[in-house]
């Protein structure tokens, strides 16, 4: 496999001052023109509006805005929402279960959907073989993330580990076969898409890309429950969220002491850069702040087998064992750690990798007390 | 809110209706492409379901398949669609057609992933 550590490292001295100016968490890139930084804005108005069945949420949902998951430290950032998502495996094949309301259980129901059936929550489909935890992670930078060209994903792809270093990362792929990159499991391709699917599944809210709701448990939404017309927001409400989740900043990393500044140099040494690939480069854009830029990553949008202590679901390709590494921008903003919250800091969510992971975990399980904690300042640093 | 059979279409391609509506001349039936991911194909019933979707809100989309339409797109040469053509993770294109409030395949074809 190969990693691109010495041009990395430089292009990320090249970041940490890209114009000295300090980039904070919920900021929006450096570099957007007026008319842009005004969508910001504007978006960020509809990614925090609260939805009311009256303006169509549910019925069944998850929260109640964007923002309302997505809030720690700013809008943009962390929650203490845990989600539950559902999938079954059998023979190799992944079965999102569609028919029994697809891989998100939502957690909540409208009053109105409460009264026609008497439920609180989506029921758990019967059929699925394993079901998954979900904290909300940080979405800075992502707009970046978006950008990243498919054939910079492929290159650090080595699904039969031709290279003998025990890593063995390989794209995940959408329903349509697109590759995907965002979300745990990294099953969708684009940020867009994304977006107007979480409308959706995680509020209720039907939009143009997503004209239809989600099922009750692969059953028809009683009549009458949900009175509101599709679309409930509109072409530009959407696209207003878009910009404003597309233009959130991946925070600048934080200066670096001594300790931190050895962090990194563990970080490279004992191999963690094999997956959280430092920095990545965005492909062409018509938005000049995200067009060909260098940002810290720390992730190849791969999907890792990490053993099968933290395997869950499965989803596209990838099987229960199998996870996109994370990107470790903003994770100075993360109170939960791994993709169910189960680590309560840096150091256990560490130790807890498998798989693939073993060995990274291994040697930082092996370090020396002061190299384990300049590591871990170097993370908090991100 | 409305439970529709039909989720997320991908394209609509029917050149030949625009501004023609109110013309006598008979229109050709719209036809509608699916991309997606095969859940089952029930050979008894002649039914393809397909997953399709965006983001994490997939969507369910069955679709008739003629008795007799052979797949498309593969390397051996044409396939029969009902016996062994196609399978459970299967990705494949589907042009169809919208016939008695259903959907019916014209052409299946079996996608391979591209780099």
């Amino acid at each position: 496999m190969s990693r691109p550590g010495a041009a990395a490292a430089l292009c990320l001295a090249a970041l940490a001052c890209a114009g000295c100016r300090v980039v904070k968490p919920g900021d929006p890139l450096p570099g957007l023109t007026r008319d842009q930084r005004d969508r910001f804005q504007r978006g960020r108005a509809v990614f925090d509006s609260v939805f009311t069945p009256e303006t169509g949420l549910g019925p069944l949902f998850n929260s109640t805005a964007c923002g309302e998951c997505h809030e720690d430290p700013k809008s943009g950032g962390t929650g203490d929402e845990v989600e539950v998502h559902a999938t079954a495996f059998r023979g190799g094949v992944c079965d999102p279960l569609v028919q029994e309301g697809g891989p998100v259980i939502q957690q909540h129901t409208t009053p109105a959907l409460k009264q026609a059936l008497g439920i609180d929550q989506e029921p758990f489909p019967p059929s699925a073989t394993a079901r998954a935890m979900r904290t909300t992670p940080v979405i800075f930078g992502r707009g970046l993330l978006d950008l990243v060209p498919d054939s910079v994903i492929l290159s650090y792809a080595d699904p039969d580990d031709k290279n003998h270093d025990g890593i063995s990362g390989r794209p995940n792929r959408n329903v349509d076969g697109r590759i995907g990159r965002f979300g745990r499991k990294a099953l969708v391709p684009t940020l867009r898409e994304f977006n107007a699917g979480a409308f959706v599944a995680e509020q209720g809210v039907t939009n143009p890309a997503v004209p239809t709701e989600e099922t009750i448990g692969g059953k028809p939404i009683p009549p009458g429950v949900d009175p509101v017309a599709d679309p409930e927001i509109n072409q530009d409400q959407l696209d207003l969220t878009n910009d404003f989740v597309r233009f959130l900043a991946a925070p600048t990393p934080a200066r670096l002491g001594g300790a931190g500044g050895r962090g990194r140099e563990i970080f490279s040494r004992i191999g963690c850069p094999a997956c959280h690939v430092p920095t990545l480069r965005t492909g062409d854009s018509p938005v000049a702040a995200l067009r060909f830029k260098y940002f810290a990553a720390y992730t190849d949008l791969l999907l890792h087998d990490m053993g099968p202590d933290l395997a869950d679901i499965c989803l596209g390709l990838a099987t229960p064992a199998e996870f996109r590494t994370e990107p470790l921008v903003g994770l100075r903003s993360v109170k939960k750690f791994l993709h169910d919250g189960r680590a309560a800091t840096p150091e256990q969510a560490i130790e807890a990798h498998g798989g693939e992971g073993a060995g990274v975990r291994d040697r930082f399980k092996a370090l020396p007390a002061g190299e384990r904690q300049a590591l871990i300042a170097f993370l908090k640093s991100l | 809110m409305k439970r529709g059979g039909v989720f997320a279409i991908t394209g609509v391609l029917a050149g030949s209706l625009a501004g023609v509506a109110q013309h006598a001349a008979p229109q050709p039936a719209a036809l509608y492409t699916y991309q997606g991911t095969v859940h089952s194909m029930q050979a008894k019933t002649g039914t393809l379901e397909l997953i399709t979707g965006v983001g994490l809100a997939l969507r369910l989309v069955q679709i008739r398949i003629p008795t007799g339409l052979r797949l498309a797109g593969t390397a051996t040469g044409a396939a029969s669609m009902g016996a062994s053509g196609v399978k459970p993770g299967d990705v494949v294109r589907v042009v169809c057609h919208r016939a008695d409030g259903r959907l019916v395949a014209d052409k299946v074809e079996k996608l391979e992933p591209t780099p």
